[in-house]
């Protein structure tokens, strides 16, 4: 049994001997990434100033269609219309932050309140009906896309005044949901989040790279894919399943979501110029992390290059209809870069994505 | 004739069938009852029942057992039932002999649904509970045995316990020749990837920062799957090495998000005790021996032979195939390759009718079939990959009439932290491709 003792001992060393010779040419990395830090930058920076941005816009656009159901205008009118666009811009900077203190005892504010396209003929045999405490799951008559077909639609009648009240229920109770959720997020909400700082299946980090790659793949399925038709099922595009099809602001919309996860990427504050901790500085300190960083780097400016080809201002679902080619690239662009925010990203970090036990040892 | 009792084959014999106390079987029994019990009940209250087996709308059957699907709600919740009850009746040694019998079936049942929830250690649980049903665990220290069901006796032949250690052994240094790779031992990966990422936890945290600890790890880790059934045998290092099976269980429990794994090894590995501390243990529940003497049916040496030989060669099924087994996960699963690479994938499938309807193609979305985790495990698994391909062929059959379509996928995996590369051609068309054992020469190399 000494023989075996001395033998094993000898192994050790000749094992650590070469790690030590092995692990030389490894560049050494800083692995010590300040995970606090880090959600400490996007909580302040980004989630925070976000939900606060869209409380605020949702209660003017409420308080502008109170105004103008009690003395209709149309210059009241342009006004709603030019805030409503500003609100559904506010919305895209919480797209990815569907989670957490964003989930409403009915659904994430995202189901609630950003559903696309909506059902027009439900909806209006709701309004028809007066029916307007919104009991239901079909959220596809209500929400910010709701808003936008009264607002902008040149068949909506606001003349009709079950209509108007129906409008007006719908911006009470986006104003309503969305306060609920920024209250949630600047009290409980932003303790948990900074306090589930692991990288387990719950932790805020393994809940932000699943919405990343969730939020990302939005675009890609059912802001681009379904609309140009790319569903099975789908013999033609239907450019009618743009998002915000009635105020055409699709593309700048697209432009404004995908603005949201590139920053968060680069760990760049949504509403100022301020620059933080973000996936990149954390990818410098992971194994592998710099090639992934690098890509990443070229595919977010190959994305942006492509949307200032196409111009944010071109109507979506005229462009769908009359030269796809160019939408067409820019949702086959979206495809063949979402493993590096997808997969590739959780597996360098070391997040686990679901609850499920792993094979252990 | 005297000179034979000293020859080799005498020894082993002896060494076979010496008896020795049946306190050692029936410890292993209550042990086994109690834990699949825990992890059974555990496993109900964390919902998974519903959110694995009962929310997909489509399953990863193994190759050749298609027929086991979960079929409706009341038959899933029926065999959790049953595993329920017969872990109870296994662990108090009542109506063993059946008990045992349906813990097999329904624990297998339940594992073979879907092989994306495939751990080792469920394929442990899976290979303890059959060796269990041939075994005579509940002729003492049971309900059955006090009942009079069963007459009770003392000792069973020693071959029974050192099945039971082997079975064990070979887990642990199967799993340790897996380890002996370069990228494992020379790289430290993936724990150079999985330990910074635990910087968190408390007191043993801020050690994760070193870059030398994935290294120790990689290298300790190795030692101690390949040498702690030894160390567990040999009586001097015995209980150091359970402290150390104990001390490594636990840390790995922490440090990874491994469910029940820890608590089956650090409840199982006490077989390699002594019989006199199994007696001593399981005292007040013996029962007073009736039948003196006894032999088991000889046939079950050769049914345990033949299980051995199995067990023994299965970790070897890579080499059965060409190429990098964790790259192409050919010959993988049922090898104790445990928490052995970190992979991950990104798979985007492509779908054109073909022939005179040829139509411009389309791409699927994952998330409309399968949970987040199903979708994580295809996306690397080229078997799964070829199988969901086959389901969407049906699916789109049926729903969206599609009449001879082809299907293709890119698929991106990482493995180990390298950059994503291509796994499979994605220019084969997945649907004129067969399921089974054979090498699937569309995975591309990952040099």
């Amino acid at each position: 049994m000494k023989i075996i003792y001395s033998n094993l001992l000898l192994l050790i060393l000749l094992l650590s001997v070469s790690t030590s010779c092995s692990s030389d040419d490894n560049a050494s990395q800083e692995s010590n990434f300040d995970r606090q830090a880090f959600l400490q930058f996007m909580l302040d920076e980004q989630i925070l100033p976000a939900v606060t941005n869209l409380e605020s816009k949702a209660s003017s656009l409420n308080a502008l269609v109170a105004d103008f159901s009690a003395t209709p205008s149309s210059q009241q009118l342009q006004t709603a219309k030019t805030t409503w666009v500003e609100l559904a811009s506010a919305w895209q900077y919480m797209h990815i932050f569907d989670f957490g203190a964003s989930e409403l005892t009915t659904g994430n504010l995202g189901e609630e309140i950003a559903t696309f396209p909506i059902d027009v003929t439900e909806m209006l045999d709701y309004a028809e009906n007066a029916s307007v405490l919104f009991q239901n799951f079909e959220r596809d008559t209500r929400g910010l896309y709701a808003v936008e077909y009264f607002l902008f639609s040149p068949s909506a009648d606001l003349n009709n005044q079950n209509q108007l009240a129906y409008l007006k229920a719908l911006t009470e109770r986006l104003a309503q949901q969305t306060s609920t959720v920024a209250q949630k997020w600047n009290t409980t909400g932003k303790v948990t989040f900074l306090a589930q700082n692991g990288t387990d299946a719950g932790s805020s980090l393994s809940n932000l790279v699943n919405a990343l790659a969730k939020s990302y793949e939005a675009i890609k399925n059912f802001k681009l894919g379904v609309p140009l038709g790319l569903r099975p099922g789908q013999p033609t595009s239907e450019p009618s399943r743009v998002e915000a099809y009635y105020s055409d602001t699709s593309l700048a919309l697209m432009l404004a979501h995908f603005n949201s996860l590139a920053n968060i990427w680069k760990g760049n504050a949504n509403f100022s110029d301020r620059s933080g901790l973000g996936f990149e500085e954390y990818l410098e300190s992971v194994f592998g992390g710099e090639e992934l960083k690098t890509s990443t780097s070229k595919a977010i400016t190959e994305i942006n290059q492509k949307f200032i080809q196409i111009d944010s201002r071109t109507s979506l679902k005229d462009a769908i209809n009359s030269e796809p080619t160019k939408i067409i690239e820019l949702h086959n662009l979206f495809q063949q870069h979402t493993r590096f925010f997808k997969s590739d990203l959780a597996s360098l970090l070391g997040v686990s994505i679901t609850f499920n036990s792993g094979d252990g040892d | 004739m005297q000179a034979s009792s000293y020859n080799f084959p005498h020894l082993v014999n002896s060494i076979l069938h010496k008896p020795t106390s049946i306190s050692s079987l029936a410890y292993f029994r209550i042990a086994f009852g109690a834990l699949v019990l825990i992890s059974t009940l555990r496993f109900i209250i964390l919902g998974w029942v519903q959110n694995q087996y009962l929310d997909p709308t489509y399953h990863f059957t193994y190759y050749g057992f298609d027929w086991i699907q979960p079929y409706n709600n009341a038959l899933i919740y029926g065999i959790f039932g049953i595993l329920l009850i017969s872990a109870v009746g296994v662990l108090l040694g009542y109506f063993y002999r059946i008990s045992s019998i349906l813990l097999f079936l329904s624990f297998t049942y339940i594992e073979l649904l879907d092989k994306s929830y495939y751990l080792n250690h469920y394929y442990f649980v899976s290979v303890v509970a059959f060796m269990l049903i041939f075994l005579p665990a509940q002729k003492n220290y049971s309900l059955d045995s006090r009942l009079n069901r069963v007459k009770a006796i003392e000792s069973i032949p020693n071959w029974m316990i050192l099945l039971l250690q082997l079975q064990i052994a070979i887990v642990y240094i199967a799993a340790g020749i897996a380890k002996i790779n370069p990228d494992w031992l020379f790289d430290a990966l993936p724990l150079k990837i999985w330990l910074p990422a635990k910087n968190s936890l408390p007191i043993i945290g801020p050690l994760f920062t070193f870059d030398w600890i994935p290294y120790a790890f990689s290298f300790f880790g190795m030692l101690f799957d390949c040498t702690i059934p030894f160390f567990l045998w040999w009586k001097r290092t015995r209980i150091v090495a359970y402290l150390a099976v104990v001390v490594f269980h636990l840390l790995t429990g922490i440090l990874f998000q491994i469910g029940v794994f820890p608590l089956v090894m650090i409840a199982l590995t006490p077989i390699f005790f002594d019989q006199e501390t199994h007696n001593r243990i399981l005292k007040p529940f013996k029962n007073a021996v009736i039948l003196k003497s006894y032999s088991p049916k000889p046939i079950l040496q050769w049914l345990f032979g033949t299980h051995l030989l199995f067990q023994l060669l299965l970790p070897f099924q890579p080499l059965l195939y060409s190429g990098n087994m964790f790259w192409t996960e050919e010959g993988y699963r049922f090898g104790w390759r445990v928490m052995l690479a970190e992979k991950a994938g990104t798979a985007t499938f492509f779908i054109r009718e073909t022939g005179a309807n040829a139509n411009t193609e389309k791409s699927i979305i994952n998330s409309e079939y399968l949970n987040l985790h199903q979708e994580k495990q295809m996306a690397f698994q080229p078997d799964m990959i070829l199988q969901y391909a086959h389901h969407l062929e049906k699916t789109m059959i049926q729903k969206y009439g599609y009449v001879n379509p082809s299907i293709r996928c890119e698929t991106y995996v990482s493995l180990n932290g390298a950059s994503s590369k291509l796994l499979i051609d994605p220019s084969t068309d997945l649907t004129m491709q067969k399921r089974g054992y054979a090498k699937k020469t569309w995975i591309l190399s990952n040099k």
